[in-house]
């Protein structure tokens, strides 16, 4: 929290337009592009478009800074302002500070900065970002004052990393900000992340400097540097890399605890400190194994980039109703700007609402899909609030285990979507290792609910009272096809539940006529008959279990699927309709300008001058109001178009992954049942 | 007669025809596919040859084999014979056909069940099988006339009085009385635990088979929603789209067809022979209480023979006589019966398993084949 939180105050007004921007062109490696630049400062600028691949992978080094929400905005001004010119100044200063001192120097700067914005990152980046960041101008100047000024506190935060993290992250507060802003004050969020990088690369990126003239060279020296570091490394060198190694592992577990950095969060910082130091000073090779991903992203293309979150261990907290359950979200990823490649907190059922909030809030209006998150059910809760946590009846283990797996649906389908997964909140929410701030909006019987669905209710009234007509044919036509898919998908969904419903009928029913057979034979006075009838009875009860598992199987990989893009659809709509809205805006700003405009004609008909002068500003206040409107729904058009063509794609892959999984689990399951009666066979023919 | 009455109006399963080992039958019947329906009427074709030839093509209802099945057990002497049951006429108005319908799909489903007539025919078949193949029964004037004869005969409507009802459940009063030959006595119990069960085992297929039925029916829905959800062919992601959702389609169609015709064979396989001859296991059971009844007469005989007054005595011992001959002669009949039974029961279920559990390996290959094809043809779609 306090990471995001702190840092975004600083640049998030300017970030957030930025990202806008950036978003609408890059849409979906938004994150990555500005990194490409990094990589290749000078080519970057040319090749934007085609370099995303390439540049992608540097940007998972040099993302690591970004963890903190507030970081990936600085990153992408200082790549796009500083990168061309930078690159060069970066080499430049390196060789004159040499090797030793200045990396110290550099490196404990971004212990300092890192407090703020991106303690992990700094490590991550280290090796890539110095070099790359390095290259803004006015960064170098600024981080070197900086870092004389702050090497002396990052000294020790390295040596004594353990101790000195809590120090260092003081420190940090407090020399950060001023610091930054006093030595660089236009440059304030360049310089600070600057500052991230040349600290991580104090050890790293030295050499990588020193070796790579070309920019290319630099991407494979970055996999080299981790190896050649141990024996290449010059004494001096190897003891930046050890504080600054450590520094980084513990920056993580430290990033969470940062972001309320007023009191409390020291305290709990430093015990989560001392053991997450411990596994990093034995492997320094895993900053390396960190940095390889990115190289090798470098080489082929953004794509490669996984986020992999998984929700297990529901566990029941608390008794009665006040109690909750939580999860724990393990999440695996080789993205660069999360700080470790694998990790888990525990959440509990109202943060995951809490965050499809926020996310809503943040990117609705900009015209983002946003994945729904799994419906509140009060039944479902209610019954697992009330029922002794022992008694594990079906129903409710039942209802835990579709809730998880939507939960984990739901946050692998929000992770893959790039901009959302960069999201501070979101990052927040699946790193920080601590408690989230009670959502408190979530509950169906809060205040805040009834607000909602009052809300919800105007929205619908105005959904069918408010006809647009249409300008764009683009989103007439997939208006339509929302409406039509949507129809289709509940007609599917309708059938999936009587197929599950069915199947678990066929499962209860074999189970009994397996048992019936049983009793039979018992009766059965024909010996051989009677073991025949045994036989059968067996295997009719395994044949229950395989059809039970088909049950699930149905149930989780068509119905749910198919429920989940009925919800996706109304995010969709959601998104359609936010478009119609910012349309009437438009529309509001345009009558209210005519009818300013005929004030101000019917004033200067009266020959009123000073009305006219009124008038004159009010439609000139007004005219900007209808060019920034319409200029907002031009925009939201293009968003949502990039984001419709990133939805069709998406569906049409999970649509192909949920078929092969789903005809995967009825072959297993046919492959089970002839396995069955495969050994039914040769038995009951034995016996007659 | 008591058999009567507690066998017409009980229905039958069917089987394959087989022959049958002591008795050989005198005709072979077969009933073609080939049914007319006409109202309420139902004409069933049966072709009925004699050595391999064929004797005679005529057409019965179902009325006129009641009929036969009444003429047969009445006109003759019927102690000790167990009955072949006969089939239970199937649902053929719309509304019964509704009532079954909706106890078959559940209630909300809308779908009617269409006339399963080959199902009918395959009873009936077994019916007159087993009529022809009964030692006893098989020989009977009235069987060869009705399968000889090219008109059906005047048939009237049998009804079940008030009377013989009355007895019948006087008679069952007596089922408890202990039996004096140890032979019929285990029968009996047998039979009394054996029926139970055999229902439970029936109600259970069934259900299986309903289950199997409603998810085909689901399936079929499934089918239906995905044709509709098409797409338009513009784009290359939504041509794959749409080429995944056809092979997917058509694998949830073919599903469907397997699932219906897997529950159609699974039933006359296995659920038509099992409640066959738990339906027999009832004729035997009516049988045994015939029997049971004969000898609680023969026994008051008895004791009417000691205690009768001299100037009675000739006709007590007359009674006696009677009496004695009758319940000898039905527990002769009987032994018999019981014996040929169960051997008949035990084979033809044993062979229903096993049939049943090798047709469950067909279809779950067949599925499985179509299942791999459908996944290979969606997995070679790269996206």
């Amino acid at each position: 929290m306090a990471d995001s939180r702190e840092p975004p105050p600083l640049f998030n007004d300017d970030d957030d337009s930025r990202k806008d921007d950036d978003n609408d062109d890059l849409f979906t490696s938004a994150v990555q592009s500005p990194v490409s630049e990094l990589t290749t400062p000078e080519d970057q600028t040319k090749q934007e478009g085609a370099g995303d691949p390439l540049t992608s992978p540097p940007p998972a080094t040099s993302f690591p800074p970004d963890p903190s929400g507030g970081d990936r905005p600085d990153l992408f001004e200082s790549c796009e302002e500083p990168s061309v010119g930078g690159f060069s100044s970066v080499p430049l200063e390196q060789p004159a500070e040499g090797g030793g001192t200045q990396q110290e120097l550099s490196s404990e700067p971004p212990a300092n900065l890192v407090d703020a914005p991106s303690v992990e990152p700094a490590v991550m980046s280290s090796f890539i970002t110095p070099a790359e960041e390095a290259s803004t101008l006015d960064a170098a100047a600024a981080t070197n004052d900086d870092d004389d000024d702050a090497t002396n506190p990052t000294n020790h935060a390295g040596e004594d990393t353990a101790s000195s993290s809590e120090e260092a992250l003081v420190t940090v507060y407090d020399s950060e900000t001023p610091e930054v802003h006093s030595s660089a004050p236009e440059l304030d969020a360049d310089s600070s992340l600057l500052n991230a990088p040349s600290f991580l690369g104090d050890g790293e990126t030295t050499e990588i400097s020193l070796d790579d003239t070309a920019q290319e060279v630099s991407l494979e020296d970055e996999t080299d540097d981790g190896e050649l570091f141990d024996p290449a490394s010059t004494p001096k060198l190897q003891l930046n890399q050890d504080p600054p190694l450590p520094a980084s592992n513990i920056l993580p577990p430290m990033g969470a605890p940062l972001t309320p950095p007023v009191a409390p969060i020291t305290p709990t910082a430093t015990p989560n400190l001392t053991p997450n130091v411990t596994p990093a000073a034995p492997t320094p090779v895993t900053p390396v194994a960190a940095a390889r991903p990115s190289a090798e992203q470098l080489e082929s293309e953004s794509g490669d980039e996984f986020i992999e979150i998984s929700i297990s261990d529901p566990q029941k907290i608390g008794d009665g109703m006040s109690s909750y359950m939580a999860y724990k979200v393990t999440t695996k990823t080789n993205i660069a700007y999360f700080r470790k490649k694998h990790w888990s907190v525990t959440r509990r059922f109202s943060d995951f609402l809490g965050l499809h909030g926020k996310l809503v809030e943040k990117h609705l209006h900009s015209g983002r899909i946003i994945p729904p998150a799994p419906e509140k059910s009060a039944i479902g809760t209610t019954k697992i609030k009330l029922g002794s946590d022992k008694s594990s009846d079906s129903s409710s283990s039942d209802f835990i285990e579709r809730r998880r797996a939507s939960l984990e649906r739901y946050m692998n389908r929000t992770a893959a979507h790039p901009t959302l997964r960069s999201d501070p909140d979101f990052r927040e929410f699946i790193e920080l290792d601590a408690e989230l701030p009670r959502a408190t909006q979530t509950s169906a019987l809060s205040s805040a609910g009834v607000l909602r669905l009052f809300n919800r209710v105007g929205e619908t009234v105005n959904k069918m009272t408010f006809k647009m007509d249409e300008s764009d044919q683009w989103f007439e036509e997939k208006t339509q096809q929302i409406e039509n898919l949507d129809a289709q998908l509940r007609k599917l969904h309708a059938a999936m539940e009587g197929l599950v419903a069915y199947r678990r009928e066929l499962a209860t029913s074999t189970a009994s006529f397996a048992k019936s057979a049983a009793v039979l034979s018992s009766v059965e006075e024909h010996s051989a008959l009677s073991r025949a009838l045994h036989q059968l009875a067996e295997s009719t009860e395994r044949t229950h279990t395989i059809h039970h598992a088909q049950a699930d199987a149905d149930f989780y990989h068509l119905s749910e699927t198919t429920k989940d893009y009925i919800h996706l659809i109304g995010a969709v709509k959601d998104v359609f309709h936010e478009r119609v809205k910012t349309f009437q805006t438009w529309q509001h700003a345009q009558t209210m300008l005519a009818k300013k405009r005929e004030a101000k004609a019917k004033a200067e008909l009266a020959g009123r001058m000073d009305k006219v002068q009124q008038a004159q500003d009010e439609v000139a206040e007004w005219e900007a109001k209808v060019e920034r409107s319409q200029e907002e729904f031009d925009r939201i058009s293009r968003a949502i178009k990039k984001e419709m063509e990133q939805f069709d794609i998406v569906r049409v892959k999970d649509f192909k992954d949920m078929l092969v999984k789903y005809l995967e689990a009825l072959m297993t399951s046919q492959q089970q049942i002839i396995k069955v009666w495969e050994t039914f066979l040769p038995e009951a023919r034995a016996i007659s | 007669m008591l058999e009567e009455g507690s066998v017409s109006g009980m229905s039958s399963g069917a089987s394959t025809p087989e022959p049958e080992a002591p008795f050989t039958p005198k005709f072979v019947v077969r009933l073609s596919d080939h049914v007319t329906k006409d109202g309420d009427c139902v004409k069933f074709t049966l072709q009925v040859s004699q050595n391999g030839h064929t004797v005679q093509v005529l057409e019965r209802e179902y009325e006129d084999f009641e009929y036969l099945e009444h003429c047969v057990t009445t006109s003759q002497p019927s102690h000790g014979l167990i009955i072949p049951p006969m089939p239970q006429r199937s649902a053929i108005d719309p509304y019964n056909a509704e009532i079954q319908s909706k106890r078959l799909m559940g209630k909300g489903s809308k779908t009617l069940i269409p006339d399963e007539f080959h199902k009918d025919c395959l009873q009936l078949q077994k019916y007159l099988e087993l009529l022809l193949s009964h030692p006893v029964l098989g020989k009977s004037q009235k069987l060869h006339d009705f399968l000889t004869v090219k008109e059906a005969p005047p048939r009237t409507k049998v009804k079940k009085g008030l009377i013989s009802r009355l007895s019948d459940s006087l008679d069952a009063r007596k089922a408890s009385y202990p039996d004096c030959e140890e032979f019929f006595q285990k029968e009996r119990d047998w039979v009394a635990k054996y029926q139970p069960a055999a229902a439970n085992a029936n109600d259970a297929f069934s259900k299986i088979i309903c289950a199997q039925l409603r998810i085909s029916h689901q399936l079929e829905q499934m089918v239906t929603a995905l044709k509709l959800s098409s797409l338009p062919n513009d784009q290359v992601h939504y041509m794959q789209f749409n080429n995944m959702n056809m092979i997917f389609l058509d694998c949830i169609d073919t599903l469907k067809s397997q699932t219906e015709e897997k529950a159609d064979k699974e039933d006359l396989m296995f659920g038509a022979v099992q409640t066959l001859w738990h339906r027999y296991v009832q004729a035997e059971n009516a049988m045994l209480l015939d029997r049971t009844c004969l000898m609680v007469d023969y026994q008051a005989c008895n004791r009417a023979l000691d205690k009768a007054k001299p100037n009675r005595k000739e006709a007590a011992e007359r009674a006696k006589k009677e009496a004695e001959q009758a319940f000898e002669e039905c527990s002769d009949a009987a032994r018999q019966e019981i014996k040929e039974f169960q051997r008949k029961r035990v084979e033809e279920l044993q062979r229903s398993i096993d049939q049943y559990a090798a047709y469950q390996l067909t279809c779950s290959r067949a599925t499985l084949n179509t299942l791999t094809q459908a996944l290979s043809q969606i997995k070679a779609i790269n996206l």
